[in-house]
């Protein structure tokens, strides 16, 4: 893995508003870069739903998009829910052309998950 | 230790820019009003960034670069108002860190502008090799820093298309120079990537060479472009079990943003085309 400095991606957790929920916030490009804090965070997190809301990740790479995936299939394993929320125009363009727009759980907002997933 | 950021606050259009640098920790910012205040500034003392003013001339921009009273500004962030491939060749010929035509894209701007403040010196180059406004060619280190101010160079080169044609063949373009500098360089600075792109009335072409032992699309399991139909994830399973990192769709992207893209027989070196 290359040195340089990582993007200016920050990721913060909370929980959401009803109970087992949490949600974790990532702003700023998601990338080979950086993905690994973003995979540190899923997996350390065990709560029965997880949102994770990109609404302010302007693009993410090949290889953050395929942990956002490792996530879809390591809570389908653990029979855990997940939802990625408010997914900018950017991204939905970059699932759709990887062929995985229909895989990942997806929700236009945090109250909109929240209220199907819990 | 602070950064000192010198900026010239010539048009509105940068307001947006200065709030974003304001907000960034142990960054301290100077504002000038116009681009001779600010070379006059700049003669005097080191900066860690200049941002150019908006308006002004090339010249007056190009400057900054330039070697005054024993100061030279390494890491000069070029503003234009209007798309020009000819100011942007000039930026990358004369060792600019980066070029924005306004309206600015806040997201690839900071970006750019946190990467100019926090990674040290020295700043690997970007050598130049042609600039004919519809041939440029460039060769530079497998270096993730150099690779995001070539996308922003480009991206500049791209501003007269539509923005969401722009932003996919952007992000071909970041994944297949990424598969360079990965797999066919291990990203050794060491190594150089050479990249092409030209221009005509009906198509873009990209051209990327690694020094890399190359590969053999047809036999990547490990890539998405080798899912059976039906399976989009199929190859993640197979990374996981090869302990490769997430990922695998970089050229399956780029095959679809792409009319065309092919290989050279090695395998390291890729040809994207997309028709306008």
């Amino acid at each position: 893995m290359p040195t340089q400095p990582t993007g200016p991606v920050k990721i913060e957790a909370s929980p959401g508003s009803k109970d087992g929920v949490n949600v974790l916030k990532v702003s700023g490009p998601l990338t080979i870069y950086n993905f690994f804090d973003f995979q540190d965070f899923t997996r350390k997190d065990k709560s029965p739903v997880l949102i994770i809301d990109l609404g302010e990740v302007p693009y993410m790479d090949s290889a953050a998009l395929g942990c956002l995936l490792g996530v879809h299939v390591s809570c389908e394993k653990n029979q855990r829910k997940y939802a990625v929320v408010n997914l900018p125009e950017r991204l939905q363009t970059m699932f759709s052309m990887a062929g995985v727009s229909e895989y990942l759980n997806t929700y236009p907002n945090v109250a909109a998950a929240e209220s199907a997933l819990s | 230790m602070n950064k000192r950021v010198l900026l010239v606050r010539d048009s509105p259009a940068v307001d947006e820019l200065v709030a974003k640098i304001s907000q960034m920790e142990d960054c301290v910012v100077v504002e000038s009003d116009s681009n001779v205040e600010a070379k006059a500034l700049a003669e005097s003392a080191s900066y860690d960034v200049v941002l150019t003013g908006v308006g002004g001339t090339l010249s007056e921009k190009l400057s900054f670069l330039e070697t005054s009273n024993g100061h030279r500004q390494n890491r000069v962030i070029l503003l234009g108002s209007e798309p020009s491939p000819g100011d942007v060749t000039a930026a990358i010929r004369h060792g600019a860190f980066s070029y924005f035509t306004a309206p600015f894209k806040t997201s690839w701007f900071q970006e750019i502008i946190t990467r100019a403040l926090q990674t040290p010196d020295p700043v690997a180059p970007i050598q130049l090799l042609s600039a004919l406004p519809n041939w440029i060619i460039m060769q530079f280190a497998a270096d993730h820093l150099v690779l995001e101010r070539v996308l922003q160079f480009l991206r500049e080169l791209h501003s007269d298309l539509p923005p969401s044609l722009c932003d996919n063949l952007m992000m071909a373009c970041r994944e297949v120079l990424l598969n360079a500098a990965e797999h066919g360089c291990r990203f050794d600075p060491g190594k150089y990537i050479q990249f092409v792109f030209a221009r005509t009335k009906r198509l873009l072409l990209y051209q990327v060479r690694d020094p890399g032992p190359g590969f053999a699309p047809k036999s990547m399991t490990h890539a998405a472009i080798s899912n059976p139909v039906g399976d989009p994830i199929r190859h993640l399973e197979i990374r996981e079990q090869q302990g490769l990192r997430p990922g695998g769709f970089g050229i399956l992207v780029a095959e679809k943003i792409m009319d065309e893209m092919l290989y050279n027989e090695k395998g390291n070196e890729a040809l994207l085309i997309k028709y306008l």
